[in-house]
């Protein structure tokens, strides 16, 4: 198969050069791959793990919270329960829009 | 009243704005401790520090932006992106701020006329509660000392308890002293 043939069945400009030692055109995919785009959705990845894991934390430090109020009432747990509930609801907003901006335009 | 943050508040008579799940009917709060203010300046200041980054983002946006825009990270991602990477870093620096708070709010010795009991969080989602009779108490002891326990008068506070019950300590509370002499005055 000559390197145009490949060409031809990768549809693809980048497609191996003479010297890359390449010659299945099913593997035509890689070489469409864009460095740029894998490292943006490493990060992305990376970014909505932690959006994820920032939220659980914001549910079980609220529940935290709560129980620490039982154990030790002073005229401050409610605004603590509140500031509380207040960082859960952003977390989980966040995670909203890292869903929104990121995941939905896939599908 | 005494104010919530208060890190040393000793009644004679009865602290009535504290109470602990475990507290008796018949049973007044003398004492409550708290570590030093002063603790809490190391991770205020990183706080400040690791914040300022995105403040700087939120002051001076396009400043910001036309810097990001000749480096790589304008070819990763978007303007809209980098705003929500920001809203998650915030987020990240948010939740040290508020452990390293509840660390310090949630770490109490409270004396009362009958016992001891101190309650220490250990972030992020662990915390003990110790308690023990005021006649198993053998021994008060405290330390003091370092630049930072002069300059604000904090150090630590030992005590020691008869059998098996498990010793007692807090550490960087103000007045070491009185507190040390208030606790001895308030043993049976």
């Amino acid at each position: 198969m000559t390197l145009n043939q490949i060409k031809e069945i990768t549809n693809n400009p980048l497609a191996p050069s003479s010297d890359t030692g390449i010659k299945l055109p099913e593997l035509g995919w890689i070489t469409n791959l864009d460095p740029i785009d894998i490292v943006h959705w490493l990060f992305v990845a990376v970014l909505l793990l932690t959006t994820v894991s920032l939220a659980l934390f914001a549910f079980l430090t609220l529940r935290q919270i709560r129980i620490l109020n039982r154990v030790l009432k002073t005229p401050l747990a409610p605004i603590l329960t509140l500031f509380a509930l207040l960082y859960l609801i952003l977390t989980i907003g966040t995670l909203f829009l890292s869903f929104t901006l990121w995941i939905r335009p896939l599908f | 009243m005494h104010n919530p943050l208060s890190t040393f508040t000793f009644d004679a008579d009865n602290i009535k704005s504290v109470r602990f799940s475990t507290q008796y009917d018949n049973e007044s709060i003398k004492l409550f401790l708290r570590r030093h203010v002063a603790t809490n300046f190391f991770w205020l200041f990183m706080l400040v520090l690791l914040a300022s980054p995105a403040l700087f983002l939120v002051f001076y946006p396009d400043l910001v932006f036309s810097f990001i825009d000749t480096s790589v990270f304008a070819q990763l991602f978007s303007h809209t992106e980098l705003k929500l990477i920001v809203a998650i870093y915030m987020l990240g620096v948010s939740y040290y701020g508020i452990m390293n708070f509840m660390r310090w709010y949630f770490d109490v010795l409270i004396v009362t006329n009958k016992r001891v009991i101190d309650i220490a969080l250990v972030p992020p989602f662990n915390w003990q509660v110790t308690q023990a009779q005021l006649e198993e108490v053998q021994d008060v002891r405290h330390t003091q000392g370092g630049i930072f326990g002069i300059i604000f008068n904090m150090g630590n506070i030992y005590i020691q308890t008869a059998g098996t019950s498990q010793n007692i300590a807090i550490y960087k509370v103000p007045k070491p002293n009185r507190v040390h002499e208030l606790i001895i005055q308030l043993l049976p």
